[in-house]
């Protein structure tokens, strides 16, 4: 290639974009062209950097709790508006809602495969809004206590404590000055 | 000359870090968290070991109350007060000094009723088993049902005793 390349096909080639017959030609072109080959070759080896330092994709923590999460603002939303719309509409708000349901709830199956979703049963005064278990095998079941003045959250499929460790603890202690903060190492 | 200058400075930082640190209003504290462990079996309770406490009348009433917590016998194993900080995390080990049954949790704010906001996690030997985010009032605990242990299930219980949000 005796002719110099346009500014697009030279900038495809800084960024290993070309291929075949255009790259050859490039290629040859560019022996005679030392300060961009030594370019090309800093702006690849830059982007490689980075490719190794910094993922292609990161997976939120807690994926599921925080779908879910968006999920009920969502319903709470939609309950809040449904009264205001005009009489005309709410024949397609009707239609919509399950439509939105059905949406929402394959999003959340599809947000949520990785581990099995935790079973709910929310109280008509919710004191709980939402409850995440990491561990697939354990599911929560919440239920208001009205005699107790409680609400309850069972645990299932929780591992047993080993029956010789010794569980009691020492009496309540309370450390309300600010500057005695529990410190707990949580290493594994 | 300078050196001296250096000193007053440093003298003055001194004095001064007290109230630098203080105006960190995130570690303020707007209430008080009680975790108390409580185990309830049908088995004997000599199994438990005899460093277990009995429960006041009124408590166990109301576990007893609640018909997944009905158990013959009930006993307590532990409680810890902490305070809840403004926008800081604590932790709350009923079982001090073991970190078997461990609770984190930090401030949300407060609910419009009044109560206490709260994201709280839930972590048995150094696993977290539970996130939940409830609302607390004063004197309306939660209850979780948790793991087994010594043919009982323990029985979290956790009560707001502070609440200066609610003013």
């Amino acid at each position: 290639m005796k002719k110099e390349p346009d500014q697009t096909t030279l900038t495809q080639w800084i960024d290993g974009e070309l291929v075949g017959e255009e790259l050859q030609r490039v290629e040859t072109w560019a022996q005679n062209h030392p300060e961009l080959l030594a370019e090309r070759d800093a702006i690849q080896a830059m982007n490689q950097s980075i490719r190794a330092t910094i993922p292609a994709s990161i997976e939120p923590p807690y994926g599921d709790f925080f779908n879910e999460r968006i999920l009920r603002h969502i319903e709470s939303e939609q309950l809040t508006q449904a009264p205001t719309l005009a009489p005309k509409r709410r024949i397609w708000q009707w239609l919509m809602i399950p439509t939105a349901a059905a949406g929402m709830a394959f999003c959340f199956y599809v947000g949520t495969r990785v581990a099995e979703p935790t079973s709910i049963t929310s109280p008509a005064n919710i004191v709980v809004s939402s409850i995440y278990t990491p561990d697939g095998d354990v599911s929560a079941d919440i239920f208001r206590a009205e005699g107790a003045g409680a609400t309850v959250i069972v645990l299932k499929g929780l591992t047993d404590i080993p029956d010789d460790l010794e569980m009691v603890g020492n009496p309540a202690t309370d450390s309300s000055n600010g500057a005695s903060m529990a410190s707990i190492s949580t290493s594994y | 000359m300078s050196k001296f200058l250096s000193l007053s400075l440093n003298f003055v930082l001194l004095l001064a870090a007290p109230e630098i640190m203080a105006e960190d209003s995130g570690k303020e504290k707007v209430g008080g968290l009680c975790a108390t462990l409580y185990i309830g079996t049908d088995k004997d309770v000599v199994k438990l070991g005899k460093k277990v406490s009995m429960l006041d009348t009124a408590t166990e009433k109301r576990l007893r109350s609640i018909e997944k917590m009905r158990f013959k016998h009930y006993r307590k194993l532990g409680s810890d007060i902490q305070p809840v900080f403004r926008s800081y995390e604590n932790w709350l080990a009923p079982l001090k000094p073991s970190e078997e049954i461990l609770l984190s949790y930090e401030s949300r704010g407060r609910s419009n009723d009044g109560g206490m906001r709260l994201d709280l996690e839930l972590w048995q030997h150094k696993r977290k088993v539970m996130k939940t985010d409830p609302v607390l009032q004063k004197g309306r605990p939660l209850f979780i049902l948790g793991p087994k242990w010594r043919g009982g299930t323990l029985i979290i219980a956790v009560e707001l005793v502070e609440n200066i949000l609610s003013n």
